[in-house]
């Protein structure tokens, strides 16, 4: 494998949250000519996600990250078909060098504060409480179902001020995944979910996924268009 | 360290999606969509997806006869997925209404229903389906899904507010999308969501519910949303699709069936399942009739019912009405079908009603599944996401008056000796 083709990030734990969000919360986050999916009418949807990684070498960091589920891109050179596109709008990490490698490499949008990110499980389910120096940021909860080693192609976007960028992913584990709407969502007031707007997203998850001992293993980035 | 080579990444497969991840794509050219989802859809339709959509050549009888997707060769299966709960499309009385209507007006109405296109037969319909509802005027659209659109854009408003059942018909959902109105979704039948969901709204409101809904075939909890809704001051409208005709000491539907007709403000249904013909309608006051007829674009920019339908419609009524004891067949046919398949292990989910989903749980096994019991003489349908929600696929069984203790019995053991055989079978 050559490190330079493909960018494996192994992770001990993932918890994600899928939820409904307004579709006009989404235009105010999502840059031009990138469409949220509508879940169904007026709603699109929010991914929140907390993983606990655990790099070649020792290095073990977390990080937090939202995302909108918006339309994948066709195009020559960019892959296969993906499961679904996701614009990822919020990171957060427990440790600098994460953050500068985020933001150098994937042009993640950064949050400049170590966060905590603290996983709680349980025999059925397992809770993410993130935190920073400025108090609560969020915690997320979400409950197991049926447990199958899985592999999924994604596609990531991201904008900074040069450009908006895409990566394509693959995420493997063994995963756990419903739409039994068990899990929970808290989005504390905290500046890092500024851009939502937290009365009108419902706590209760359209779909909860949880991975143990999996990786997300990235193509490299890719430029779709000037900022 | 997990591998990553890039020959070894594993390409789609056709179970890593439902056809909905086809939906939204974004391209420079519009027909960029159309190979990646042509390429899907080789691999899914030979693993299942052909059970969808199979012709028929017969009427839909108890037995019927299906051209197989797969060979091409037409076999006689037991039938299980045609509406038709009462049997009535194809009885004698309701034939010869139709070839009388033919005979007479031609096969179609050739104009708007606001010009050229009603008929005596439409009025005679009409009359006749508000007579049965008790409610002082009805009004005729092509389809169900029609009444829907048009009579929730006839009514609602931009600015106005739409608060849905999560699982409401699609077209329930395009009807709010033309209104316009701003749109929110409740918990399947939770009356406490619901009231969350009101509770933030200032304006016109509508609620919209089903009386049966048609995935888990379990009944609306009427008095509960009703109660809050009065609370809120919103409307309610509810589709009786799968309902009228069936529910109720009269078969006045699910409103019947709780005593509360008065309360809910709009009643809505098709003759498409209950009386297995077409056409849709809303009952209600002369002043909503008289509205609705104005405003409902759906209907006027669209040809009217054809007469032959509306005669066949209006035979089938009569039936209805001077045969309650097909009410009473379609009952003891779906307690029979309770019972068995609680004594057999066979998971049937929450249904209360004629709709009876066969759960699986098993988004890919599903058709294979579906596959074994059509080659063992069942024609039954197989419905995966995003009709329902993941991991709870089934294959729906819709149970008729006109199925005989015979062909139940033959359905129930298929279906648990497959069942069993799959290791899906509680017992
Ligand atoms: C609840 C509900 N409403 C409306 C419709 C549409 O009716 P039609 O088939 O008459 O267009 C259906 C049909 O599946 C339905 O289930």
């Amino acid at each position: 494998m050559s490190a330079l083709t493909h960018y494996p990030y192994p992770f001990a734990r993932a918890v994600i949250g899928f939820f409904e969000l307004p579709i006009e919360n989404a235009r105010r986050i999502l840059p031009e000519h990138v469409e949220p999916i509508e879940m169904h009418h007026g709603a699109t949807v929010l991914s929140v996600s907390a993983f606990d990684f655990r790099l070649e070498g020792g290095f073990e960091y977390q990080q937090i990250l939202m995302s909108v589920v918006v339309a994948p891109c066709i195009r020559d050179g960019v892959g296969d078909y993906p499961r679904s596109a996701l614009y990822a709008f919020a990171a957060a990490a427990s440790h600098h060098l994460a953050r500068e490698e985020a933001a150098s490499r994937w042009r993640l949008p950064q949050w400049n504060e170590d966060v905590t990110v603290v996983f709680e499980e349980r025999e059925h389910s397992i809770s993410a409480h993130a935190a920073d120096a400025g108090g609560p940021i969020l915690d997320l909860t979400v409950s197991d179902y049926r447990w199958e080693p899985e592999s999924g192609f994604y596609q990531c976007l991201m904008a900074d001020t040069s450009g908006l960028y895409m990566a394509c992913f693959t995420v493997e584990g063994k995963q756990s995944e419903h739409e039994e709407g068990t899990g929970m969502l808290r989005l504390h007031d905290h500046p890092f979910n500024r851009d939502l707007d937290a009365t009108e997203i419902d706590g209760a998850p359209i779909r909860e996924v949880w991975i143990r001992n999996g990786a997300q293993i990235f193509d490299p980035l890719i430029r779709l268009s000037d900022a | 360290m997990k591998s990553a080579q890039p020959e070894e990444k594993s390409k789609s497969v056709f179970t890593d999606f439902d056809y909905t991840r086809f939906y939204h794509y974004s391209a420079e050219d519009l027909a960029a969509v159309l190979h990646p989802f042509g390429e899907w859809l080789k691999e899914a339709r030979p693993a299942g997806y052909y059970l969808h959509g199979q012709a028929l050549a017969s009427a839909p009888t108890p037995r019927v006869k299906v051209r197989d997707g797969k060979t091409g060769q037409i076999r006689e299966l037991l039938n299980l997925s045609s509406y038709n709960y009462l049997g009535v499309s194809y009885r004698p009385e309701v034939k010869r209404a139709a070839i009388e209507a033919i005979e007479k007006y031609g096969l179609g109405a050739s104009g708007s229903p606001i010009l050229s296109g009603t008929f005596d037969l439409h009025i005679e319909l009409a009359e006749a389906l508000a007579d049965y509802k008790k409610t002082p005027a009805a009004i005729l659209f092509p389809t169900g899904y029609s009444a829907n659109v048009g009579f929730i854009s006839a009514i609602m408003r931009s600015g106005d507010n739409i608060v849905l059942d999560q699982f409401a018909h699609a077209s329930i959902v395009d009807g709010a999308i033309l209104s316009k109105a701003k749109t929110l979704f409740f918990r399947h039948n939770n009356p406490l969501d619901l009231e969350r969901k009101l509770a933030n709204l200032s304006g016109k409101k509508l609620v919209i519910v089903e009386g049966v809904y048609s995935m888990d075939g379990d009944m609306c909890a009427l008095p509960e949303i009703v109660e809050v809704c009065k609370r809120h001051g919103a409307r309610i409208l509810i589709d009786e699709a799968h309902s009228m005709f069936l529910f109720g000491p009269n078969g006045r539907g699910v409103v019947e069936h709780f005593g509360l007709e008065k309360e809910v403000d709009f009643h809505l249904g098709t003759f498409s399942k209950t009386l297995g013909g077409q056409g849709g309608y809303v009952c209600g006051s002369q002043e909503l009739i008289d509205y609705v007829s104005g405003f409902g674009r759906a209907r006027f920019f669209s040809c009217s019912l054809a007469p032959v339908l509306a005669a066949g419609l209006l035979a089938g009524i009569r039936i209805v009405e001077q045969e309650p004891q097909l009410r009473a067949k379609l009952w003891s046919n779906v307690a029979y079908l309770r019972r068995r398949f609680t004594e057999e292990g066979v998971d049937i989910g929450h249904s209360c009603s004629q709709v009876i989903p066969v759960m699986i749980n098993d988004d890919v096994r599903v058709f294979p599944i579906g596959e074994k019991l059509q080659e063992r003489g069942l024609f039954l349908q197989p419905v995966v996401h995003p009709a329902v929600t993941r991991h709870k696929s089934r294959l729906r069984i819709f149970v008729s008056a006109s199925l005989s203790e015979q062909d139940l019995a033959e359905a129930v053991d298929t279906i648990a000796d497959v069942l069993r055989q799959e290791g899906v079978c509680r017992r």
